[in-house]
């Protein structure tokens, strides 16, 4: 197959490999590959040759097909007497599959395909009008799609698709119109007075025009309503120098256009030229088709977790097609902003789960889900800004992405300042440079005078000596010398001799309203939205806009109003005459502009107020910041806006218990004590019950402490009111029940359900769980298996019901393996499934429901079927990048290898869950259960003396009640036998079978109940795969000394 | 607390010894003294001294997240004897310390008698399970 790309960059590829064609055969190819078929000889002759005689042409022609069917293959090319031109059924065209998307009414999959002009290096008359056409063609089909969401109610939409026609035309009237239109009716005037203001410069600017009436009407209609007046253009300076640098990123872009993502980090100090190289490069990616998305964050820190990604996943969403109806990472990305869920034309966000170490992994793979979906159909160009100020978690979920980036057509660019040291960037870029990601650093130093020179005269209209009065002292720094420069054009006698001199020049002169502005945008330290600019209270702010502007020390961007650079914004916030004031107005334009949305924003407003010293005014925020963080796995932050609250109220108990619980799931006991016995003195008696009740919780699961659990709820039951209403002494019994049916006495736990139950009139969704979930664990443990499948279908109605569907799944796979356990597969796989079906697309809480299916697949017999799950869920956890999932993916996967005759790669996935690094303590798996299967694995797979070796480590390994410790003896016995017969000694085989079935006879199982509740508590599931059965293992023992014995026989004469 | 500590080498593999230890109705085969056990589950069983047909003592078994750790405690006297496993060449060196509640410090001697020749019989024992 043949496939050649005529939008954007020209390419010609057989059968996948790229070919360079000479510069004739290349245009030849064009200009064939534009309409497939045969084409006149003499119509081919005529536009490539016309200055040519007739023959003397067509002997041209002649060479050239030669050339084509020599370069491309013979069967690509028509070739008769009279026609030549390209065969459709071996040649591709990107510009054909446009038409046939179409044609299957796949719109946005053919807008997709649309990656750029149509053969834009092409100056030829044919090449122009078949230009023409395919633009007309591009923007008839986005008028469509924005008239298909128009009709379907889809404002959102309608204006996505409209925006991006208003970028393929920037200067068309009546699709700019259509666009103001669309954003009048989703309500958003601000971004309409924007856009319209924008156009009509645009149009002043480049034409010499002035808006036509339509487009004045829909202004004026914009204006007509409160709201937000339009602002000035964005200045963009041409850029000087730094070609070798240029080159070697638009080297990566072109190494990841072709499929190999890479990182390059671009360190340098402030001012010197990184945005500037950054913008050169977005500009010529976009021209190319390219999608281009770019995240900062806040310059002064003390931002939500993750504010990096809100702001590249924002600018992603702008620009990618809707997914597909069935995705269910759009609803997952709502958990970072709901607002990113309703620009992919999504409304519902899913409930958050219990676990935050669960929902940072939903988060993160829900946004590499939105980058994947973008470099789908276009390469993507990211880039991360400062990230040297960056938040943690920000930073965490960039590794995530780089570590993925090697298969993709994504190139990530992060910049950084080289002071101070950036640690954590530093680990990201080693680790994904480990997982075979290419990394590129590229320092930007000093820019040679020159090109300084050329940049200052192209802003700045300086006599030669003046431009060698700024540039001496400007250290090759470019911000630092155009500063130098507008002051000198602006009178100043001399260069000032610092950024922050410069600036107050600049701001000095501004009226009241327009440094007030100017100042808030310091403040700030980020760009503001029109929304924020509006809440700030100032009067006229389109014309306060405008004079800011004409500062060039802001600009306006897609976003909003915000400073051309960092240093500038720091050099301002220096000399603010009361930064207090400027604050506090901040804070509140923010929290205002926000809305519903407030509490992400919670965090940066408590920031302002901190700073403004209005901690009265503070303390509620950081609450809501801490709640935020919490819901989106940020665990460090909330502890860290947890300390900020009760700081500010260290007599309220809440902050503080609330703390307590953030610093158990960090896994700090100690300071989760301290913090709990700290609040303990200032809780109300009326509250006490409840307190002690969420230690209880906390004991039970995040700590993992069931005496300590079971004191919690039972001091919360002598501590509770007569009164109390029902749903909390419920709450507690139902807590004290499931902490009951894994380690206390099963009569006991009935009562306290039954009780539980009784008072439960009304249930929350969290008491309807915990019901839930002891009824199912208290049935395993009696080993009542005959009732599971009946009880999880009952208790996943529940919380279903309740709107917890996320737990349903939970207590399905525990049903499932209850059944396993009891002997009965088949109902066990049928739950299972279930299980996965709810929880398709969720991949964090898809991994224990493949484990189960897997097992109980290989324990059927299906073989094949349950090493695709299991591998299932170790492609899953690899992408979740959770060393203790993976770890116990190999594990479990290796055990269905060996379950299907296959040692060498059981031994092989055993190792890797054995002997991968794990942080935060060992991988959930059984460490001397897996090394005896290793230790099997070997020796079926001949290596015998490696068997005997693993064998010994699984005895030198620590041994707990949930690793079936029991069992250990016969099964160390049967390898031991295994291992024997490896190495062809059959007599000693035979006695070590023979031992181990022995063994089984004398020892005393536990019941099947038991057995998984200890797993439960040592393991954290149950064991899904590896369950050992007594029955079964005789059986299995039986056959293979009947087997060795068989062999020893003689054979009959 | 009055207690002692006893080590012992033998020339089997460590997975030898480690399910002697680990499989209590094999006590009777090596730990002097002990003339039946009974398990009542997995980490429990009862032991009968030689001699005492009505005297049965409790013991529970444990293994504990330690190196090849097994603690046998005896339910009635609140002994705890703690074997431990180490691997040494191709053999195996066995380290045991006795712990008895300050009531049954007139056992020490008797004790450390019993668990010395429990340690030779265990050491010859695993060897002679070698092939």
């Amino acid at each position: 197959m043949l496939r050649v790309e005529l939008l954007g960059e020209f390419a010609v590829a057989r059968d996948g490999v790229p070919l360079t064609l000479p510069h004739g055969l290349a245009r030849l190819t064009a200009f064939l590959a534009l309409r497939l078929g045969p084409r006149q000889r003499d119509q081919v002759a005529g536009t490539f040759w016309s200055e040519s005689p007739e023959e003397a042409a067509r002997s041209s022609l002649r060479t050239a097909v030669w050339g084509l069917r020599k370069a491309l293959g013979s069967d690509a090319v028509i070739a008769t007497r009279t026609a030549v031109g390209f065969a459709p059924d071996v040649v591709r065209v990107d510009v054909a599959d446009v038409e046939t998307l179409v044609a299957a009414g796949d719109l946005a999959g053919a807008v997709a395909l649309c990656r750029g002009e149509l053969l834009p290096d092409v100056a030829a008359d044919w090449a122009d009008s078949a230009r023409r056409a395919h633009h007309r063609r591009h923007a008839d089909l986005l008028d469509r799609l924005a008239e298909a969401a128009d009709s379907r109610g889809d404002g959102a939409g309608a204006v996505r698709w409209s925006r991006i026609r208003c970028e393929l035309d920037p200067l068309d009237e009546v699709a700019h119109v259509r666009l103001l239109h669309r954003l009048a009716a989703t309500g958003d005037r601000s971004a309409g007075l924007v856009a319209g203001r924008e156009f009509a410069r645009r149009l002043r600017d480049e034409l010499g025009l002035h808006p036509g009436p339509a487009l004045r009407a829909a202004v004026a209609e914009l204006n007509a309503a409160p709201g937000v007046r339009p602002p000035s253009a964005v200045r963009a300076f041409p850029m000087f120098g730094r070609s070798a640098e240029l080159a070697a990123v638009t080297g990566a872009w072109d190494a990841a256009r072709a499929g190999h993502g890479r990182i390059v980090v671009v360190t340098g100090e402030g001012g010197i030229g990184k945005t500037r190289l950054v913008g050169e490069v977005a500009r010529r990616a976009s021209r190319v088709g390219g999608r281009v998305a770019i995240g900062a964050g806040l310059d002064v820190g003390g931002e939500a977790p993750l504010a990096v990604w809100h702001e590249l996943a924002a600018e992603l969403v702008a620009v990618v097609p809707a997914p597909p109806p069935d995705a269910g990472w759009p609803a997952e990305l709502g958990r970072l902003a709901p607002d990113l869920t309703a620009g992919l034309g999504r409304s519902t966000v899913p409930p958050p789960v219990a676990s935050p170490e669960l929902e940072r992994l939903r988060i993160f793979d829900a946004v590499l889900r939105l980058v994947e979906w973008a470099a789908a159909h276009r390469p993507v160009f990211l880039v991360a800004e400062d990230v040297h100020r960056a938040d943690r978690a920000s930073i965490a979920l960039c590794a995530h992405i780089g570590r993925r980036l090697a298969r993709l057509p994504v190139l990530f660019l992060l910049t950084r300042r080289g002071r101070p040291e950036s640690p954590d960037v530093d680990a990201l870029l080693a680790d994904a440079a480990g997982r075979g990601t290419d990394v590129l650093e590229l320092a930007l130093g000093p820019l040679p005078e020159p090109d300084l020179a050329a940049v200052i005269r192209s802003v700045v209209g300086l006599p030669a000596p003046d431009v060698a009065r700024v540039l001496a002292n400007a250290d090759g720094n470019p911000l630092l010398a155009v500063e130098r420069a507008r002051a000198v054009a602006g009178g100043h006698a001399e260069p000032p001799p610092s950024l922050r001199v410069a600036v107050r020049a600049s701001m000095g002169a501004l009226p009241r309203n327009a440094r007030e502005l100017v100042e808030a945008l310091a403040v700030a330290g980020r760009g503001l939205i029109p929304r924020e600019v509006a809440a700030l209270g100032l009067a006229d702010v389109a014309g306060t806009e405008a004079v800011a502007l004409d500062t060039d020390l802001v600009q306006r961007d897609r976003a909003g109003l915000r400073f051309r650079h960092a240093l500038l914004a720091e050099a301002a916030r220096a000399d603010l005459p009361d930064p207090h004031r400027r604050h506090v107005q901040v804070a509140n334009a923010i929290v205002a502009a926000a809305g519903a949305d407030a509490d992400r924003v919670a965090a940066e407003a408590a920031r302002h107020l901190t700073l403004a010293g209005r901690d009265d005014l503070a303390g509620d925020l950081w609450r809501r910041a801490a709640r935020h963080a919490r819901s989106l796995g940020a665990l460090p932050e909330a502890a860290g806006f947890w300390l900020e609250a009760v700081r500010q109220a260290p007599q309220d108990p809440v902050p503080r218990l609330e703390l307590a619980e953030v610093y158990a799931w960090l896994g700090r006991r100690d300071d989760f004590e301290r913090e709990w016995q700290d609040a303990l003195p200032h809780i109300r008696a009326d509250d006490l019950a409840l307190a002690w009740h969420r230690r209880g919780n906390v004991m039970r699961s995040v700590l993992c402490h069931p005496s300590e659990g079971t004191a919690a709820y039972q001091r919360a039951l002598d501590v509770l009111p007569a009164d109390a209403p029902g749903h909390l002494r419920a709450s507690v019994l139902a807590g004290l029940a499931q902490l009951w049916s894994v380690t206390g006495d099963p009569d006991g736990t009935e009562a306290l359900l039954t009780e539980a139950e009784r008072l439960a009139t009304d249930p929350t969704p969290d008491l309807v769980v915990d019901l839930t979930t002891a009824r199912l664990l208290l049935l395993i443990r009696r080993s009542r298996f005959a009732e599971l499948e009946a009880a999880a279908s009952r208790g996943a109605a529940a919380m279903a019901a309740a709107a917890r569907p996320d737990q349903a799944f939970a207590g399905l796979v525990t049903a499932s393996c209850g059944l396993a356990a009891g002997g009965a597969p088949d109902a066990a796989l049928r739950l299972a499934d279930r299980a996965l079906v709810l929880t398709a697309g969720v991949a964090v809480l898809t991994l224990p429901c493949l484990a189960a299916r897997a097992h109980l697949l290989a324990r059927l017999g299906r073989h094949d079927e349950a090493l695709a799950a299991a591998r299932e869920q170790l492609a899953l956890a690899e992408r979740l990048d959770s060393r203790r999932f993976v770890a116990q993916a190999q594990g479990d996967a290796g055990l269905v290898a060996l379950a299907a005759g296959r040692p060498a790669e059981a031994a092989d996935l055993l190792a890797a869950a054995l002997d991968g690094p794990v942080p935060d303590g060992d991988a959930p798996i059984s460490r001397p259960s897996t090394r005896l299967a290793r230790a099997e694995a070997l020796a079926d797979a001949g290596r015998a003396d490696d068997a005997t070796a693993e064998l010994r480590r699984a005895v030198l390994e620590p041994v707990g009640t949930g690793d079936q410790a029991w069992s250990l003896v016969p099964r160390m016995s049967r390898i031991q036998g295994r291992i024997a017969l490896a190495r062809g000694d059959r007599a000693t085989a035979r006695r070590r079978f023979t031992e181990a079935i022995a063994t089984w006879r004398r020892l005393t199982p536990p019941t099947p109940g038991d057995d998984l509740m200890a797993a439960l508590v040592d393991l954290g599931r149950p064991p899904v795969i590896g369950l050992v059965e007594p029955a079964r293992e005789l059986e299995r023992l039986h056959g293979e000394l009947a087997a060795v014995q068989e062999a020893s026989c003689p054979a009959s004469p | 607390m009055p207690g002692f500590t006893l080590s012992g080498y033998t020339p089997a593999p460590v997975e030898e010894v480690w399910k002697l230890l680990f499989d209590p109705t094999r006590f009777p085969e090596w730990w002097s003294g002990v003339e039946t056990v009974h398990t009542e589950g997995p980490d429990r069983y009862v032991m009968w001294p030689d001699g005492y047909p009505d005297f049965p003592m409790p013991q529970s078994l444990r293994t504990e997240r330690g190196a090849s750790r097994v603690t046998v405690s005896c339910q009635v006297s609140d002994i705890d004897v703690v074997w431990q496993l180490a691997e040494a060449g191709n053999g195996t060196r066995i380290e045991v310390r006795v712990d008895l509640p300050d009531a049954e410090a007139h056992r020490l001697a008797s004790q450390r008698r019993i668990i010395a020749a429990s340690l030779d019989n265990l050491t010859a024992l695993a060897a002679a399970a070698t092939p």
